[in-house]
């Protein structure tokens, strides 16, 4: 699922009780980030953006533009759909959206993690986020 | 005198102690969800929204 492994298990425990967002911050001084994100939403469109997801994880940095169209091509993504978006950089403005959202919470590092609005900078490790949801899962049944 | 003394304490710590849970207490904000991608149900109780850089 490539969201880190505390995520990952926090997804596989709590099955059915959570929903995970994801937003695109790209690092604006770093080559790559922003046709990344772009790829991650190209794949999006065409309904994988989660395997799209977990291959930039994982093979970055190698994310200039021919590794993006190898890594789409190994998800089977439409090619030429997803050329085609990447040229006429479709989902910038999604991913300007999603800047500015973050410039707006002040946030100035990532990965950056709201757990039902709690704000949470950085990796942590499982029982960490373990303790916020059961917490907030024992308000909910109050 | 010490009696009054002692009442003002309770009439300044009865003001106090309302600022004092109101700074304790947890900052939640509302992060908008519109067409992110994301898994899960929808009407989970527990959302989580990261915010990534992918290099």
């Amino acid at each position: 699922m490539g969201v880190g492994p505390a995520i990952q298990k926090i997804m596989r425990e709590y099955k059915g009780k959570v929903r995970l967002v994801i937003k695109h911050y790209p690092y604006k001084y770093r080559d790559f980030a922003f046709i990344s994100s772009e790829a991650a939403l190209a794949a999006h469109e065409q309904g994988k953006f989660w395997e799209m997801h977990e291959l930039l994880l994982k093979r970055s940095p190698r994310l200039d533009r021919r590794s993006l169209e190898q890594y789409a091509t190994e998800i089977g993504l439409d090619m030429q759909r997803f050329k085609e978006a990447m040229d006429k950089k479709k989902f910038a403005p999604l991913i300007e959206k999603d800047l500015k959202l973050a410039q707006s919470l002040d946030l100035y590092n990532t990965p950056t993690i709201f757990i039902n609005g709690i704000k949470i900078v950085g990796n942590r490790p499982y029982d960490y986020y373990k303790r916020i949801i059961d917490e907030e899962l024992r308000n909910v049944k109050q | 005198m010490r009696k009054l003394i002692s009442s003002i304490f309770i009439i300044a710590l009865s003001l106090l102690l309302p600022l004092f849970h109101s700074l304790g207490a947890e900052h939640r904000v509302s992060v908008p969800v519109d067409n992110s991608p994301y898994q899960g149900p929808e009407n989970a109780p527990i959302r989580i929204i990261k915010f990534l850089d992918y290099q």
